[in-house]
């Protein structure tokens, strides 16, 4: 029992560290076998099933989803994290395996791509807007009038209403 | 005002289609071969004559490994390609090594009773060589040279050119 502890702390340990995400339950190698369940198939829905157009390992019963799914679960059976047990496909199949693409290098600009020209989209609005928009310290509507006309009853119903806006 | 109009707009699209290009020019069919200079992973698994073949025991001699199933066209036709080869080698020569993939046994032995069989194919049950090889689909073929080292891995069917010129890399 101790060296079965012992043997989970040395598993644990480095997987703690390479755990970037989902802490938690998720690192926890072992565990009983409705979690190992529960585990591997979150872990296989976001590996590529290979012989299959844009469906998920946890998604086919093609021979090759299937092989991958025994094989996710058995490496968790030996102990190995989530984060490890995705490095160990992505060193065979490549990062091509993994359907959401990693947060490293050039890969960003797919995740912050959308962010920034939706920005820039919210920035030439508001530009727009502000163009379009009555000027604030436009001056007062009536003062360059000649007397006789700012005198007109009917100008001056115009002028009112003009200041009411 | 219009070059800055001209500046924006460039400034958008240079990179798309820079973008683009990169990203059109690669073939989204073509995986990349992670596992080239990496130890090919052992395995000992029953052929289809009934005995029990392992990698291990062909140290020191060059392996090609061949993915393959009998539904599988490319690979019909790449068979006579392979066949010629493994024929050609000596008894310390290159070792040729089938492995069935998504296939019946039985299936793969008639087929092969009638197309011809110079060299052993293992039956994988469990699909653990495949994964361990990241095949994604057949025909997939894998160099191994005398160290057991991974030194090329070929999708597709195999022409007499393109497996001569991988046989002589790992011979």
């Amino acid at each position: 029992m101790r060296s079965l502890l012992l043997l989970f702390f040395l598993a644990a340990g480095p997987a703690v560290h390479a755990q970037d995400a989902l802490p938690g339950a998720s690192s926890l190698p072992g565990g009983n076998e409705a979690g190992i369940r529960a585990r591997a198939g979150a872990l296989a829905a976001e590996l590529r099933c290979p012989v299959c157009q844009g469906l998920s390992a946890a998604d086919s019963q093609a021979e090759a989803a299937v092989a991958m799914r025994t094989r996710v679960e058995q490496l968790m059976r030996e102990g190995r994290s989530d984060e490890q047990i995705r490095a160990w496909f992505v060193d065979r199949y490549g990062e091509w395996v993994l359907l959401e693409p990693p947060r490293h290098g050039r890969h960003w600009i797919v995740w912050l791509g959308p962010l920034v020209l939706l920005l820039a989209g919210a920035g030439v609005v508001a530009r727009r807007m502000r163009i379009g928009a009555p000027r604030q310290d436009a001056t007062d509507p009536g003062a360059d009038l000649p007397a006789d006309l700012a005198a007109d009853p009917w100008v001056q119903r115009v002028l009112a209403d003009l200041e009411r806006r | 005002m219009n070059w800055k109009i001209l500046l924006g707009a460039l400034l958008v699209i240079v990179p798309l289609v820079w973008l683009l290009a990169t990203g059109f020019g690669h073939d989204p069919r073509a995986l990349p071969s992670v596992l080239e200079g990496k130890p090919a992973a052992s395995f000992t698994l029953p052929d289809l004559d009934g005995g029990t073949v392992s990698l291990e025991s062909f140290r020191g001699r060059p392996v090609v490994l061949n993915f393959w199933s009998t539904w599988c066209v490319p690979c019909v036709s790449e068979h006579p390609v392979l066949q010629a080869a493994a024929r050609g080698e000596g008894p310390d020569g290159i070792v040729f090594l089938g492995v069935l993939y998504g296939d019946e046994p039985e299936r793969a032995r008639r087929y092969l009773a009638r197309a011809g069989s110079a060299y052993p194919t293992v039956v994988d049950p469990t699909g653990a060589v495949i994964v361990d090889y990241g095949v994604g689909g057949v025909p997939e073929t894998f160099f191994v040279d005398r160290r057991g080292v991974i030194a090329a891995k070929f999708t597709g069917p195999l022409d007499a050119a393109s497996l001569a010129r991988h046989l002589e890399a790992v011979r």
